[in-house]
């Protein structure tokens, strides 16, 4: 495999019960890049994200069937421990939710519990915090509810907390939509950032968020991927109407 | 190119109007080359005068559409074949706002000609007025319609204009080594047609934002580096 590619999706079919909610998806995505998934609601991005740190594996009745290859690695293979799979491979969900804790448990408390061994438990809070841009803000009230918090700033601790786990990737689905533009650009300054060192997919209802923050956008429509192409391309000229269609905003 | 339309049907409004205005501004301008040149032929000071008095309405026509164009660049901040309108849109506005001035120059050219006596029939001149004339409004067609065929057909009339300029160029240098008498005013007419050979220029330039507007390429330069 490419050595730029760290999840590559083969020919994936995705299930709720009898519902197929993804068709045939093959796509890869690559290393230190944004990739943006945007679509209609309904349209499978939740999904496709969950898909690949086997988030869907909780939920019951579904089915997958085709290949999602991390690093070489099926993922849905029988021998693969899913919990693993989720500590690389790192959530961060609309709405903030941190833990009913103190700020420091809240970012300490992934790692003791994966039994990841830790020499240094202040250390690893503080970079957790440096990272997502927090430390400033919180390192006099680390002992304090991690509830008292904006909601820009849970969202920061939610991605400190995902990065206490050391992932390689890290997936987003809609991080911004409950928080203001400034907590916004807040967090898109600090995606790219963090792409130097980490994966990210992310999954956004907001266009220009997409185009601001993303290299590579995907377009999903009724479970199908429409088009996947460089985020300039698909926000100048994309191939296909359709994409143009809805990226404009024009009657479905 | 059948668009399917936008779910803000305000959005859609101003689209439309900066469409309108284009038309609008383009027909202004044509009317524009068209005086000059006759008030160069016909020998008519008075509809000289008029074209100069009119680019004011093409100046501030040109600035209602950039204003407009901006507007929704920054409270719509269109995508794709939105965003590639609206960037064409602000270009064709800017060429037609240099057409009318170069209208203007020619008028000005044909005050000063009309005072003194005619060198000789003006048969190439109105040939390319009537051409240019022509571009303007097959490019602003190609605009309306996506029409790339038109838009290309821009493209070749505009050979045909800078042809014709040698043309006249070469004929004016022999009445201007014949009679020294003649110079002044065979300058004077040679700028004439160099003016409408820039018109054809801005004509072919809208052409080209066309071609861009439609396939997302640039064909403005060879080496042009915008690239879908
Ligand atoms: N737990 C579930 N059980 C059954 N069907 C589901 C479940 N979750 C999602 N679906 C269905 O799968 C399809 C894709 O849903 P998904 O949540 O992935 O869409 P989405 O693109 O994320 O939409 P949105 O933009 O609204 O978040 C939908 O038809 C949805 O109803
Ligand atoms: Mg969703």
């Amino acid at each position: 495999m490419d050595s730029n590619i760290i999840i590559d999706l083969k020919n994936v079919n995705f299930y709720y019960g009898q519902t197929r909610a993804l068709s045939n998806i093959s796509m890869t995505f690559r290393k230190n890049k944004v990739t943006a998934l945007i679509g209609p609601s309904g349209c499978g991005k939740s999904t496709l994200l969950r898909l690949l740190n086997r988030m869907n594996d909780l939920i019951d009745g579904t089915r997958v069937e085709g290949e999602i290859l991390y690093e070489d690695q099926n993922i849905y293979a029988p021998d693969v421990d899913p919990v693993e799979i989720r500590r690389k491979i790192g959530m961060v969900f609309q709405k903030p939710n941190p833990f009913p804790k103190t700020i420091y448990n809240n970012i300490s408390y992934g790692p003791k519990l994966t039994g990841v061994p830790v020499d240094d438990m202040n250390a690893l809070v503080e970079q957790s915090l440096k990272q997502a841009v927090l430390w400033d803000e919180v390192k006099d009230i680390l002992n304090q509810s991690a509830m008292n918090l904006s909601g820009g700033q849970q969202q920061r601790l939610c991605i400190a907390r995902a990065l206490a786990m050391k992932p390689d990737i890290l997936l987003m689905d809609e991080p911004t939509s409950a928080l203001d533009p400034i907590s916004t650009a807040k967090i898109e300054e600090l995606i790219e950032e963090l792409k130097k060192d980490y994966t990210i997919i992310i999954v956004t209802h907001n266009m220009q968020q997409a185009a601001r923050i993303s290299d590579e956008t995907a377009f999903f429509y009724l479970g199908n991927l429409v088009e996947y192409n460089k985020t300039e391309k698909i926000f100048t000229k994309p191939d296909v109407k359709q994409t143009e269609d809805y990226i404009t905003g024009r009657f479905g | 190119m059948e668009e399917k339309r936008h779910t803000s049907s305000h959005y859609e409004k101003e689209l439309q109007q900066i469409k309108d205005g284009l038309i609008y501004l383009g027909a202004l301008t044509e009317k524009a080359i068209q005086d000059a040149m006759q008030a160069l032929s016909g020998r008519d000071s008075e509809l000289a005068k008029k074209v100069i008095g009119a680019d004011d309405e093409i100046d501030r026509l040109d600035t209602d559409i950039e204003e407009r164009c901006i507007k929704i660049l920054a409270l719509r901040q269109p995508t794709a074949i939105d965003l590639r309108f609206i960037t064409t849109a602000i270009k064709i506005t800017g060429h037609l706002e240099r057409i009318g001035d170069m209208a203007v120059n020619i008028a000005e050219k044909a005050l000063q000609l009309n005072e003194e006596p005619q060198l000789k029939p003006y048969i190439d001149l109105p040939r390319m007025s009537d051409l240019v004339g022509q571009m303007i409004k097959e490019s602003l067609d190609s605009f309306i319609r996506a029409d790339l065929n038109l838009a290309e057909n821009v493209r070749r009339t505009e050979q045909v204009i800078d042809d014709l300029n040698e043309q006249i160029f070469r004929e004016l240098l022999t009445f201007m080594m014949e009679d020294s008498k003649a110079i002044h005013r065979a300058l004077l007419i040679m700028q004439v047609s160099k003016n409408m050979e820039r018109i054809a220029d801005h004509a072919k330039g809208i052409a080209d934002m066309v071609t861009y507007m439609v396939t997302g390429e640039c064909v403005r330069h060879q080496t042009c580096g915008i690239e879908a």
